[in-house]
């Protein structure tokens, strides 16, 4: 990796960019791959169907500065009931830990810049490799090809096959800069029949504006299972973008979790795609605008394999003058045969400046399919407040109750570990505006 | 805990549902309130526990010689007062643990031994009322049947302990089992505390297991008689049509909403 700081993305800067990075061939390519797509798309307007209620034209991408400075790992103990730990401040990697015995069963848990100094296995590197290659070729916007052409930092975690780990790998992204964009990059592999989970925690400091364009790619090998658990918690006066993308392989399971509570402006999207039979997936996902905050998710349930399954819950309550999006799509390919793809979204309105808008969509192209979904959005219900009272609980404390319990669905698949910090997040938010 | 209501009138909408109610409710005492569809029980029910759905509008409920028509649901229900809901309403993500423990600690706030002593009781009244110790951590009432949404209501009345207790139609829907051992929690409070209800129902049914001291029966939003046990098999024996010659009752309730229209 190099260590100049690049002050715009013009093509020559990205070029220029490109050429200094120090690293394997195959991540370079990746990185050619994407540009030549950027190259020919134009910067996200509302004239696009997923941009339409979420305005990024006066964000000015192409004058954002990023660097990719590199920083020395050290190895420290690692956390009892933890499988292993990466922690970046920066685009520094700061610490790993890794269990013990894990390193020697094959595990890898790499900081980007260890992956560019060639720290992957040939047969891991081409897994990392395609699975990247892959979201080049899912991307439709240029924000998410941007992110591939830059990929500043990251990590990457390997588990081989038929590994089975209880303790959750916890991979935290800490950020105190001002005015530079960072880019991001989990790519976490799961060999066939390897169960596992991860918790990603994206935070910054309380000031400093960052423009971050995160990518997350999942690839669940056959049979395996992965547990996925996003909280992204950023200052509100830094900008998220992220971008993911899971595949799930033949009776495999992905549980993706997202918490994402951060940014002035979060524009979050991950992708599912069944591709092999009987795959499983699990989309849950909470938000909770605040202020003047605009969170904007979307989903896409995508079955390309035959006999799969796939859920997507995405809870979401609005306060203050917040305003939040959610857009879900189930797409059933002409050779899905006998899906089944389930979709809700619940959404409180807390304020009575608070907006949420809500857009679930089918695109069913085959036959012998269940799917449905649902969409909810409305206050919290008279009759359920009345209930609590009558057993003493006062309005206020109701209120309380009600709103916690409604994003405890989802959170309560979260690991213990960030339990304390969900549940506070959305304790104070549920004060505001009262 | 002395209940005391007197000539109370509540509406909702337009329509005046209770006109006039008088009754005194103590505990130690097991009264049971029996009367046709609309006639006005459950209305009451929720004119007590301050729904704001019904508006008062006249009339005064005195609780130890208190009138509570100006205190907010829960300043009712700190009281000592139980409401046991026809409908109970589902909670998704919170459990009925968490649910329970805060509503104990609500209730009996300043016992710290009695908190102590939460969990085992819970358990202990689980068993009574035959729930699934697993009950415990699901989501209040969500995905539970009729017949365990109402066991849960009386496990709720078991754990608060109540002085005075609210049974709105707890009886409508159950099996005979089921009915037994909801019965079974009433009788439990009434032996152990010093503890009164007001049993709701359309049914005699119930009150063949929770023998009542005083029965009332409610019409077009009047109590029009009370009385003793007895009182039930005269109405079980000869219908609500009885109830209405022998007060003299006209059909005034079209009279009414026809009034209201012009």
């Amino acid at each position: 990796m190099s260590t100049a700081t690049y002050n715009d993305s013009s093509l020559e800067t990205l070029e220029q960019y490109i050429s200094k990075q120090r690293e394997p061939v195959w991540l370079t390519d990746v990185r050619i791959a994407a540009l030549k797509k950027f190259q020919t798309l134009e910067w996200p307007s509302r004239q696009d169907e997923e941009f339409r209620r979420t305005d990024v034209s006066s964000y000015g991408f192409e004058s954002w500065a990023f660097e990719s400075v590199p920083g020395p790992v050290a190895e420290v103990e690692n956390p009892v009931g933890i499988s292993g730990t990466l922690t970046l401040d920066g685009t520094r990697t700061l610490r790993r830990s890794l269990a013990a015995g894990l390193a020697d069963k094959g595990v890898i848990l790499a900081s980007f810049e260890e992956v560019a100094a060639g720290a992957l296995p040939d047969t891991v590197a081409r897994q990392v490799a395609s699975t990247l290659m892959k979201s080049v070729d899912n991307a439709d916007n240029k924000l998410s090809l941007w992110h591939y052409v830059t990929m500043t930092h990251g990590a990457v975690l390997y588990v081989p096959e038929f590994l089975e780990l209880s303790d959750p790998f916890v991979i935290t992204f800490d950020d105190g800069a001002d005015k530079v964009l960072r880019s991001p990059q989990v790519v976490v592999t799961g060999d066939r029949g390897a169960r596992f989970s991860v918790l990603h925690r994206t935070r910054s400091g309380e000031e400093g504006e960052l423009l971050l364009n995160e990518g997350i790619d999942i690839d669940v090998g056959d049979s395996g299972k992965v547990e996925y658990f996003l909280m992204q918690t950023i200052n509100l006066d830094s900008t998220a973008i992220s971008n993911g993308l899971g595949t799930v392989g033949r009776d495999a399971t992905l549980h993706m979790y997202s918490a994402v509570f951060g940014g002035l402006l979060s524009k979050y999207r991950f992708d599912a795609e069944m591709i092999g039979e009987g795959g499983d997936a699990y989309l849950g996902g909470v938000y909770f605008p605040h202020e003047d905050q605009h969170i904007d998710l979307r989903t896409e349930q995508r079955h390309l394999g035959k006999k799969a399954h796939s859920l997507t819950l995405y809870k979401g309550a609005v306060i203050c003058e917040a305003h939040s999006v959610y857009q879900g799509l189930i797409r059933v390919d002409h050779d899905a045969l006998n899906t089944d793809a389930y979709l809700t979204n619940n959404n409180l309105l807390l304020g009575t400046e608070a907006q949420a808008d809500s857009i679930p969509t089918l695109q069913i192209n085959t036959d012998e399919v269940r799917c449905s979904h649902g969409s909810t959005t409305g206050k919290l219900d008279k009759r359920h407040i009345y209930y609590l009272e009558s057993r003493g609980y006062s309005p206020e404390e109701a209120r309380h109750l009600l709103i916690q319990g409604f994003f405890e669905e989802v959170l309560t698949h979260y690991p213990e570990i960030a339990q304390d910090e969900l549940h506070q997040i959305v304790e104070a938010r549920i004060c505001e505006c009262e | 805990m002395k209940i005391e209501i007197q000539d109370l009138q509540a509406r909702i909408g337009d329509i005046e549902i209770l006109k006039g109610v008088n009754l005194t409710l103590k505990s130690g005492e097991i009264h049971a309130l029996m009367g046709p569809n609309g006639s006005g029980k459950s209305t009451l029910s929720n004119v007590i526990f301050g729904n704001e759905t019904y508006e008062v509008t006249g009339g005064k409920i005195l609780v130890d010689g208190e009138d509570i028509l100006e205190m907010e649901t829960h300043e009712r229900a700190r009281l000592g007062l139980f409401l046991a809901f026809q409908y109970p309403v589902e909670i998704p993500g919170v459990t009925v643990g968490r649910f329970l423990k805060r509503a104990a600690e609500i209730r009996f706030e300043g016992q710290k031994d009695r908190m102590k002593s939460f969990v085992k009781q819970l358990r202990a009244n689980m068993d009574y009322m035959d729930i699934n110790q697993q009950f415990i951590n699901r989501y209040l009432n969500e995905g539970f049947s009729g017949g365990e949404k109402k066991r849960m209501e009386i496990l709720q009345m078991l754990m608060l302990e109540p002085q005075f207790a609210i049974l709105d139609e707890t009886d409508s829907g159950l099996d005979i089992d089921a009915l037994k051992i909801v019965a079974q929690g009433v009788n439990k409070l009434r032996t152990e505390t010093e503890f009164g209800a007001l049993v709701i129902t359309h049914y005699q049914r119930i009150l063949d297991h929770i023998k009542p001291d005083y029965v009332h029966i409610m019409y077009q939003g009047r109590i029009v008689t009370s009385g003793g046990g007895d009182l039930v098999s005269q109405l079980e024996e000869h219908g609500y049509d009885w109830v209405k010659k022998q007060h003299g009752i006209q059909e005034e309730e079209k009279n009414e909403h026809a009034a209201s229209r012009t």
